[in-house]
């Protein structure tokens, strides 16, 4: 029965065998799982991929990745193109979740053609496919939002439509429009690809972005923490194995990330202008140049961080008590006090209080709505290595009282 | 929809429905599925490239077919012909237009994001475009590098990505270098050498940065293939794929960018020398070398700016590095050296740099801290480099054309190098030597002469006058008369050149002349010497007499007094004894001891010499004649007299300085040559010049200069019987008259020509100059012109000896007799008007008259007791001298002087009559003189004379 099919589609020409594979990959999918719903297999037992007819035609007729066709060994550009149109095509006229999910855990699954993939996700924000970018999110947290696979996807969208095409950036600003859970994931990625390490900021494009989505959809960075559908990752529970099956400890929001933004940034213009200040001779233009950027960043963060406030105002308290970790808490203080110690007296510095401040108020609102779970010592700890802040201090004395 | 909406501010904003659309149209386009017009894809595409990011890979392709298919019909139309015109693609070009302004935009928006992407992917079709036309007709009219580059740079397509590609490198080129780099060189090894072109136009663009990379890269795989096949010899360098590329982009870069160049091959070769030099940059030096073997331009750059950063220390280091290196096989240092030399035979401008850097680095001398090695080495190059050399321009008497930049170059500095081989002496001029004859073989033989001509001049020690010897040799071998020829130039020379350095192009040739006469060489007659062919330029050798410099006249002198003369032209003949005699009363004048006793040997020789010719002896004669009674010299010889007339603070003003200055010109000028070449009569404003007068002389230098002219007239006097005796010549080299006069027979024509001389220098006109003695009343006659002729003896006291020197020919003093009869009246009417008591009291006619008797009686005038009277006069008184002479005289009135007889002694017999005032004037002094008078009257007075 295989064998027939992969004959038949031997038989057909280029861009039919992959409509028609896809089609087959489907079909199979769906037999599969009434086969192992009636306990013909054993799930996770299914036999090494290789076996899998499924995986065999993705990869002979989606990927032509096979040593049975030589001429179609590689793909042009053009053709590659067309193929992800295909997919494109495919993932939007599937209606079914169940399915679509299905179908990109075959292609995709295994994380062997990443590249397609992102050209893939990176098509799908451009033609608005819902289907597929719902997957891509699921896919991402299996994988763990953070993790280098997933960080490359947003990378390759954040260069795609922030740095190569800036005049497509409105199209990535439509995101949450098409596909709300992909946009939040896609939030927890892009703060761990920019670090804030050294100079490297994120583009202000992307910054801009964000916060926009952010203020307007305050809700917007919580719903990674809505559980799945459980029917439409069930499918993948083989592959994924121990990782998928404790869903909630493992989910991440982007919000440590963001705040981790908005509380470092000022700390590294901070770094930037001192940078500037040593390198003298620059010319009037330039020194205006940067003033600008950087008061359009001052304020672009700020705006950031009140949204995050916000998103964590409405969090729901049954979800509160995961977002946060006291963890994650101490590991952005030691970036922060890394920070500052680059800087030439910080108590005085407006900078180093704006960071120290925003801290202050990330961890009272975080405690406040529970997302944080700390006892008395862990804020006295966290604040011993910080210069002294009047925030700070009202907080401590608060927590002390209490 | 939502996305419209929301991007609204940011310009155009589309719905994924019209991107689905358009990627369906260029899709489909693109693929030939459907019929898609060329515009309408075009326009699919560039919108692509705006709105879908993940689609600029196909869009990119899709480009790359464009470009490929406008090169195409560009080549077809070179191929063709312009008659397809453009009717079959007819909107490519502004296809192309429109895509570039687009990637020209996204480059000039966001330059570090685009830049990679469009440089690499414009690198690679560029790559790929020309390797594929390559091969096409089109294509391959475009032999050189040059050509093609004008081909690709016409037609659009390729203009437009390069044109994108070094937007890209200006973007990226300060902030990242490598990566376009980077690119471009993996292209170009990939592509090579079809892609060489665009490197080199994106090199002119970024000289340093290409430059540099583009050495770097050679110098990589240089290494990488050098060590895979270090057993092969040079011919290996053509197998290496990178090395031509790299070779043709530097060739290419060289017109504009020649100091890039330059300045990147010396930082490479710093870098090398860098004590932490990696392993790759030790083959930085092989692979140079191989560089420039394989372009002029770059051998140019090596041999002129590399040479000079070539210290001691540097050589040392290179060495170590040498020596460090795995130890090199012995083929392959061999090849490195032969390649070295080949190098060196190959360089054109910098040769004399490089081949003087060499002779330093071998010369021994230098005291520089080099390693024994270094040296050696050195000397190997050069030594090979000198066989080379031989072969080739032995081979190219064969072949002329072929050509040879290292002696092209060495030949307009080849006088530079015989300084060096003068200079530096015996440690280097062995190879110079060669080096020299191989020049001169090669640039014809002219310039052999002159350089030849150039050595010969200044070879002042023996062995640079054995260089000179040795090319001799080596270059008659080709060009036979080249030793004429270079004589020629070498004469030429001398009288170009200023004062001082005549002496010492003198003094060269003077060493040659002598050793060829002291060497073997002379026994063979066919031989052409140089002293032979000096032979041809006596006259211009001879004007440097006149030279100002005593050096110089003395060198000029002993050269003459060294070369053979032959016959001459009678105006040279005029010419060299012209000059020859003012030199000898300069050289009498001179007060150096030493010069002149070297002087006037070697004036002797040259008499001896000239007196050959009998035309040159009587010239010689006369000359000296004239030069002995000029005023300015007759102190010289003991003149005196004129000194009264002068006043004193005229004494100290030495030469008649306008004269000299005349004769000066004659150095250099070839004017007549002429006593009387006066060109001034005074400096103006000074009125009329002053008389000058020698210097106060001892009597002893008046005698020995008395004695070195008369020497000089004696052997003018001798002629040809001199030469041909040479043991007596040299003999009485010194003193011709001590005794030994009277062993060689004078010439009684050259002593005939000496009166006459005497006669014409000394009588005031020819009216009286008969030879017969008239009445004695007729004294009275001729008193002033008597007068005249015993003041200019008196002036010129060495005229006696000249008369004495004429009384020893058989007949010659006859033609003197006007004069001896002029002084002897001046005497009598003296002696007939004196009323002292004793004739001792007038010394000086005393003496004139004894000397006058002396000469007569010696010149066969006067019989046997006549020619003693004058043994009397000391002790007579006045009148009795007068009453001897007055006897004497009409002795000579009745026996006249005849010349040409032999017998003429025989015939003069004395008569009786002639006898009685000599008896009268012993029998009245009788008490004194009675000894005396068997002397006059012996017991047979009719015997004859005794010689």
């Amino acid at each position: 029965m295989d064998n027939l099919r992969l004959h038949y589609l031997q038989q057909l020409d280029f861009p039919e065998c992959t409509k028609v594979g896809l089609q087959h990959i489907e079909e199979y999918l769906s037999q599969g799982s009434q086969r192992s719903g009636g306990g013909g297999r054993i799930p996770g037992l299914g036999g090494s991929t290789s076996d899998n007819p499924a995986q065999q035609i993705a990869q002979e007729f989606v990927f032509f990745h096979t040593s049975r066709r030589p001429y179609h060994q590689r793909l042009s550009a053009i053709q590659e193109l067309q193929v992800l149109e295909i997919l494109c095509n495919h993932f939007h006229e599937q209606r079914d979740s169940k399915k679509a999910m299905a179908l990109f855990d075959v292609l995709f699954g295994n994380a062997g053609q990443l590249e397609v993939l992102c050209r893939l996700v990176s098509m799908g924000v451009a033609v608005q496919c819902k289907s597929l970018l719902y997957c891509a999110a699921i896919w991402m947290e299996l994988q763990g939002c953070t993790s280098p696979n997933p960080t490359k996807l947003c990378k390759m969208l954040v260069d795609d439509y922030c740095l190569l095409v800036p005049s497509a950036t409105s199209v990535l600003c439509g995101l949450p429009h098409i596909s709300r859970r992909f946009t939040c994931n896609f939030m927890t990625s892009v703060t761990s690809l920019y670090p804030f390490s050294g100079d490297q900021c994120p583009p202000y494009a992307l910054v801009e972005m964000i916060t926009e989505w952010i203020n307007k959809d305050p809700g917007l960075g919580l719903v990674s923490l809505t559980p799945a559908d459980k029917s439409v990752i069930q499918k993948t529970q083989g592959r994924y194995g121990q990782v998928a099956q404790p869903w909630l400890s493992k989910v991440q929001t982007p919000i440590p990330g963001l705040a981790h933004w908005c509380i470092v940034a000022p700390l590294t213009q901070e770094a930037i202008r001192a940078k500037l200040d040593n390198r003298h001779g620059e010319t009037a233009m330039e020194t205006e140049h940067t003033n600008n950027t950087e008061s359009k960043n001052l304020q672009i963060y700020s705006k950031l961080n009140v949204g995050i406030i916000q998103t964590m105002v409405s969090v729901n308290p049954e979800q509160s008590k995961i977002y946060l970790a006291m963890q994650d808490m101490f590991l952005l203080v030691k970036t922060v006090t890394g920070l500052i110690q680059q800087i030439a007296n910080p108590t005085e510095n407006d900078s180093v209080q704006t960071a120290l401040d925003r801290l202050g108020q990330f961890f009272q609102v975080a405690k406040g709505t529970g997302g944080l779970q700390c006892d008395k010592g862990d804020l006295a700890r966290m604040c011993q290595p910080l210069p002294s802040n009047r925030f700070l201090e009202i907080l401590q004395q608060q927590t002390e009282a209490s | 929809m939502a996305a419209a909406s929301d991007g609204a501010g940011q310009g155009m904003v589309y719905t994924s429905q019209e991107i689905q659309d358009q990627v369906r149209c260029f899709v489909q386009g693109s693929t030939y599925k459907s019929k898609v017009s060329c515009e309408e894809l075009a326009k699919s595409a560039l919108f692509l490239l705006r709105t879908l990011p993940s689609a600029r890979h196909a869009v990119l392709e899709h480009l790359c077919t464009v470009f490929d298919e406008s090169v195409n019909t560009h080549v077809l139309q070179i191929e063709l012909g312009s008659t397809i015109s453009s009717t079959a693609m007819p909107n490519l070009d502004s296809v192309i237009q429109d895509s570039s302004g687009f990637l020209m935009s996204f480059i000039k928006i966001n330059p570090g994001a685009w830049a990679p992407i469009i440089s690499s992917w414009s690198i690679n079709l560029l790559g790929h475009i020309s390797s594929k036309y390559a091969e096409r007709r089109g294509a391959l009219h475009a032999s050189g590098f040059n050509e093609l580059l004008q081909m690709w740079m016409t037609c659009t397509a390729t203009k437009t990505l390069i044109d994108l590609a070094s937007e890209c490198f200006a973007s990226l080129i300060g902030s990242s270098p490598d990566v376009c780099v980077d690119a471009l060189l993996e292209a170009s090894v990939k592509y090579s050498p079809h892609f060489d072109w665009v490197v080199a136009h994106l090199g002119s663009c970024f000289p340093q940065t290409i430059i540099t990379r583009v050495l770097m890269c050679g110098l990589k795989d240089f290494c990488y293939h050098g060590s895979s096949q270090s057993d092969a010899a040079i011919s290996s360098v053509q197998n290496i794929p990178k090395m031509a590329s790299v070779v043709g982009i530097l060739g290419h870069l060289a017109g504009q960018h020649g100091q890039d160049i330059r300045k990147a091959l010396l930082a490479l070769f710093r870098d090398s020398l860098r004590p932490d030099a990696e392993r790759l940059q030790q083959s930085t030096t092989p692979f140079l070398l191989h560089l420039a073997s394989m372009s002029s331009m770059l051998l140019h750059v090596l041999t002129t700016d590399f040479v000079h950063t070539l210290t001691p220390d540097i050589l040392n280091k290179l060495a170590y590095q040498f020596v460090q290196q795995k130890s090199p096989s012995l083929q392959d240092s061999k090849s490195l050296l032969s390649l070295v030399v080949h190098l060196i035979t190959k360089s054109g401008e910098g040769a004399y740099r490089v081949i003087q850097f060499l002779l330093d680095v071998t010369d021994l001398n230098c005291e520089k801290e080099l390693v024994p090695e270094v040296r050696a080495t050195c000397a190997i190059i050069l030594d090979t480099l000198v066989l080379d050399l031989q072969r080739i321009v032995h081979r190219r008497c064969a072949d002329p054309s072929t050509e040879l930049p290292i002696l092209q170059a060495l030949q307009s500095n080849a006088l530079k190098l015989c300084t060096n081989l003068v200079t530096h002496g015996d440690t280097r001029q062995k190879r110079l030597t060669k080096l020299l004859c191989y020049v001169a073989i090669y640039s014809g033989e002219s310039c052999a002469s002159d350089i030849l001509a150039h050595v010969l001049i200044h070879s002042r020690e023996i062995n640079e006058l054995s260089a000179f010897v040795q090319m001799t040799t080596e270059l008659e071998t080709r060009y036979p008369d080249i030793l004429p020829t270079t004589v020629g130039v070498a004469i030429n020379k001398l009288q170009q050149f200023n004062m001082l350095d005549g002496g010492m192009m003198l003094k060269g040739l003077l060493n040659v002349v002598q050793w060829e006469r002291n060497s073997v060489h002379q026994d063979s007659k066919d031989k052409i010497s140089v002293s032979r062919c000096l032979q041809d330029h006596i006259p211009a050798i001879a004007t440097q007499l006149s030279h100002s410099d005593p050096i110089t006249c003395l060198a000029a002198i002993q050269l003459l007094a060294e070369i053979r003369m032959h016959k001459m032209s009678t105006s040279n003949v005029t010419r060299i004894c012209g000059a020859f005699v003012t030199f000898f009363f300069k050289v009498l004048k001179s007060k150096d001891a030493v010069y002149v006793a070297s002087a006037l040997s070697c004036c002797r020789e040259v008499v001896k010499q000239l007196t050959r010719s009998p035309t040159a002896s009587n010239t010689l004669l006369r000359f000296l004649m004239e030069g002995a009674t000029a005023e300015e010299n007759a102190v010289l010889l003991g003149g005196r007299e004129q000194l009264s007339g002068l006043s004193t603070s005229d004494i100290n003003q030495l030469e008649p300085a306008l004269l000299n200055a005349n004769r000066e010109h004659s150095v250099s000028l070839a004017l007549p040559r002429a006593h009387s070449s006066v060109f001034h009569a005074g400096i103006i404003g000074q009125g009329l010049k002053t008389r000058a007068v020698g210097l106060l002389l001892t009597k002893e230098k008046e005698l020995a200069n008395k004695q070195a002219f008369l020497g000089l007239v004696w052997i003018c006097c001798c002629g040809n019987a001199q030469s041909q005796n040479p043991s007596v010549l040299q003999k009485d080299g010194n003193e011709p008259f001590a005794g030994t006069i009277h062993n060689i027979r004078l010439l009684p024509a050259a002593l005939n020509y000496l009166a006459k001389c005497l006669v014409e220098l000394t009588a005031p006109d020819v009216v009286y100059n008969a030879l017969h003695w008239p009445e004695e009343e007729f004294m009275k006659v001729t008193i002033e012109r008597d007068l005249q002729i015993k003041k200019t003896f008196d002036s010129n006291p060495v005229l006696w000896d000249v008369m004495d020197l004429i009384s020893t020919g058989p007949s010659s003093l006859c033609f003197c007799s006007c004069i001896i009869r002029g002084i002897m009246a001046t005497l009598i009417a003296y002696w007939d008007s004196s009323r002292d008591k004793m004739a001792r009291n007038s010394p000086k006619q005393l003496e004139a008259s004894c000397r006058l008797l002396d000469c007569m009686a010696k010149g066969g005038f006067l019989p046997v007791p006549l020619c003693y009277v004058g043994e009397l006069f000391p002790i007579l008184s006045p009148f009795e001298v007068y009453q001897l002479l007055l006897n004497v005289w009409r002795y000579m009135k009745d026996n006249p002087p005849i010349p040409d007889t032999e017998d003429i002694q025989i015939a003069r017999d004395c008569d009786v009559k002639y006898t009685q005032t000599i008896r009268a004037v012993l029998h009245s002094n009788i008490d004194s003189q009675g000894q005396h008078y068997a002397r006059f009257f012996s017991a047979e007075p009719h015997q004859p004379q005794p010689q």
